[in-house]
């Protein structure tokens, strides 16, 4: 998955046969391996290159349709169903030329910017679910066929890609049918499994995003619920004072700047991952207010001038200890 | 053999020897708590943005993580446990390893993708200097004394 | 030169026995590679081609045996297939500063094959985990060098008598005649 995933069970004291140790090792071992499935068909930095995704990037442009598994096809499919052009699973060219420039530390040619820019879109990816069987390899594939129809395309998964995996393995760990609470914790993507045995509900610390060593709350979490934030502390490099971090615009080609971080919680992980890179790219406000609409998602916005917005569901469910230099806009 | 051969002999046994009770000793005196986990594993993708994973703080039953701040953008997390099973997977160089950490008894590595094993036959560490190791993967997890102090959170996760 | 001819090459002979010895030790060097855990630490072995080191360097010069014992390493380090993988570098730094220690101690008379076989072995060990250490950029390993210097004890002492029984043997076929004049 590129970070450390971990995974805390407990067996519930409260039931009436509780699981061994085995079956929890077990529970545990098999939802790695789910997050694994994932990775393996998403992960474009995979070093063997066997990932479904570097297949697709290998036949971009040749006209084929490259089968792959239903992970990738699941993540592709949503994202562009939803449509939204602020989460582009194409832009791996562009994602390309920003791994150089923090590696190096140096902006990129602007030229190279466009060049890679030119190699991104959705429209250029096509989706079929029925993949002909002889472009199969005379099988049918389990999850649908891809083709990115210039050379030099490449996918990137990796808005979603995690927030997606988390929910697998949350799944993998229900489908257990074990009696136990926990938590999975991939770095920026969160999920709570059942209930404390004290009732109390779950605490998230929210990462200050100036001081990455000091929380600035925390979030009450329910059962089943999964947080993710997206900011632009995780993965940046500065040049000449400016921070530019890894949450592109996929207009543009350039570091989004409307935000230091978004948090968004939601029942499904995918939607958290999804969201919380969709609000990072809009202008604060207008994030908040596209946020408010959306039932099924809650959201704080740290905007880069250094005000925070918390969406109405989420008001109650914060524990603030101290907000750093930033002012709480409460609209 | 001759003479000097026995000198050797009798050295290299009071060695090895003085180096188990010593370590024996190092490893009783220190605490078997308020240590700090440490581990190594090999440099992460340019994507993954982290170079040096470093689990940090297990604190006989807490547990801290933290992403080695030496990388340039990689956050430092901090996750919090009392008492309770836990369970990482992290990358190696080929391969996952899942560690485990399971309060009374410490940490192991509960499976790996190495060809040998050794890792995880290895079984549980729970003293200070011990260490288990994955060559094929180039991942160490060692127990050592805490070199600085951490205030405790009240929190189930950090959201990185 | 005298174990070089006119021309700079060896002897028909010695180079059929120093082949000999290579094939031996390389032999030896993947029986251990069989052996899977002995250790609490992988990638260390227990350093059996110690043995054909020790003879070598009772019966030819010391710069032939180094020759030997690069070219084992290599050699089986391809066989095995992890040639340059770290388990390639640790035998190597093994089999390498053992055979360092071991021609130094074999230097002073007082000592013989057995004591210089245990200097081997404790050289062999120390020299892994020191590769270990590099590899891994930890210290931590060093927390295994007790168990490491027990085990040299009986390798050494297996080694050495082992290797004194062959070099007794060689010189009693007369075998050696042609190598060390
Ligand atoms: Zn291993």
């Amino acid at each position: 998955m590129g970070t450390m995933v971990s995974i805390e069970v407990h067996a519930d004291p409260k039931a009436d046969k509780a699981p061994t140790q085995n079956q929890l090792k077990e529970a545990v071992l098999a939802s790695f391996d789910r997050m694994e499935r994932v990775s393996a068909q998403t992960d474009r930095y995979e070093a063997s290159g066997a990932a479904d995704v570097q297949k697709v990037a290998a036949a971009a442009g040749t006209g084929r349709w490259t089968t792959v598994g239903d992970d990738l096809f699941y993540l592709t499919d949503q994202v562009q169903k939803r449509g939204n052009l602020l989460v582009d699973p194409t832009l791996g060219p562009l994602i390309d030329v920003w791994d150089i420039a923090r590696e190096t530390g140096t902006l990129p040619d602007p030229a190279a910017v466009a060049a890679a820019l030119a190699r991104t879109g959705m429209d250029k990816m096509a989706l079929n679910h029925e993949v002909p069987a002889e472009a199969a390899g005379g099988q049918s594939p389990n999850g649908g066929g891809i083709m990115l129809t210039e050379a030099g395309m490449s996918l990137d998964l990796g808005a979603v890609a995690k927030g997606y995996a988390v929910e697998k393995a949350w799944e993998s760990l229900q489908a257990s049918g074990l009696p136990i609470y926990g938590i999975i914790n991939a770095g920026g993507n969160i999920k709570t499994l059942g209930q404390k045995p004290d009732g109390t509900m779950w605490k998230i610390g929210i990462t200050d995003p100036t001081d990455k060593t000091r929380c600035m709350g925390n979030l009450l979490m329910l059962q089943g619920e999964a947080v993710a934030t997206s900011g632009d502390y995780q993965k940046y490099f500065e040049s000449e004072g400016i921070r530019y971090h890894h949450l592109l615009e996929p207009s543009t080609g350039y570091p989004g700047m409307e935000n230091h971080a978004v948090l968004v919680v939601a029942a499904n992980g995918f939607d958290t991952d999804y969201y919380s890179t969709l609000l990072f790219l809009l202008p604060s406000e207008e994030a908040l207010n596209l946020a408010e609409t959306l039932p099924e998602i809650e959201t704080i916005i740290v905007s880069r001038d250094n005000k925070i917005y918390v969406s109405s569901g989420l008001k109650s469910r914060i524990e603030w200890t101290y907000q750093g230099g930033f002012t709480l806009v409460t609209p | 053999m001759s003479r000097h051969d026995w000198i050797l002999l009798a050295g290299m046994m009071m060695a090895a020897a003085l180096a188990f009770t010593l370590l024996h000793w190092w490893g009783t005196a220190s605490q078997t708590e308020g240590l700090v986990l440490h581990v190594a594993a090999p440099a992460q993708t340019a994507a993954a943005g982290t170079e040096n994973e470093v689990l940090e703080g297990l604190d006989g039953i807490r547990l801290e993580e933290t992403t080695a701040a030496a990388l340039e953008g990689m956050s430092m997390t901090r996750l919090e446990a009392a008492g309770e099973e836990r369970y990482w997977q992290i990358q190696g160089a080929q391969g996952t390893l899942v560690l485990h950490f399971e309060p009374g008894r410490g940490i192991e590595i509960l499976k790996a993708h190495c060809p040998d094993q050794v890792c995880v036959r290895t079984g549980f560490i729970q003293k200070a200097g011990q260490s288990i190791v994955c060559v094929p993967n180039e991942v160490i997890v060692s127990l050592q004394t805490p070199y600085k102090n951490t205030e405790k959170e009240d929190v189930d996760a950090i959201l990185q | 030169m005298p174990s070089f001819n006119d021309h700079g090459r060896i002897p028909a002979r010695k180079l059929v026995l120093l082949a000999l010895m290579v094939a031996l030790s390389m032999g030896l060097h993947a029986v251990e590679n069989m052996i899977p855990f002995l250790f609490p630490m992988p990638g260390i072995k227990l350093g059996l081609a110690n043995i054909i080191t020790v003879i070598c360097l009772y019966l030819f010069q010391r710069r032939e045996v180094l020759i030997m014992v690069v070219l084992r390493v290599i050699l089986v380090g391809l066989i095995a297939g992890n040639f340059l993988t770290p388990g390639f570098w640790i035998s190597g730094s093994g089999a390498l500063i053992s055979f360092l220690s071991m021609a130094a101690a074999c230097r002073f008379p007082k000592f013989s094959s057995v004591g210089v076989s245990l200097v081997g072995a404790a050289a062999h060990n120390i020299g892994q985990l020191m590769m270990v250490s590099l590899l891994m950029g930890s210290k931590a390993v060093f927390y295994y060098l007790p168990w490491l210097l027990a085990w040299a004890v009986p390798m050494g002492l297996l080694t050495g008598f082992s290797a004194k029984a062959a070099i007794k043997a060689l010189r009693n076929t007369g075998l050696d005649d042609t190598i060390e004049p």
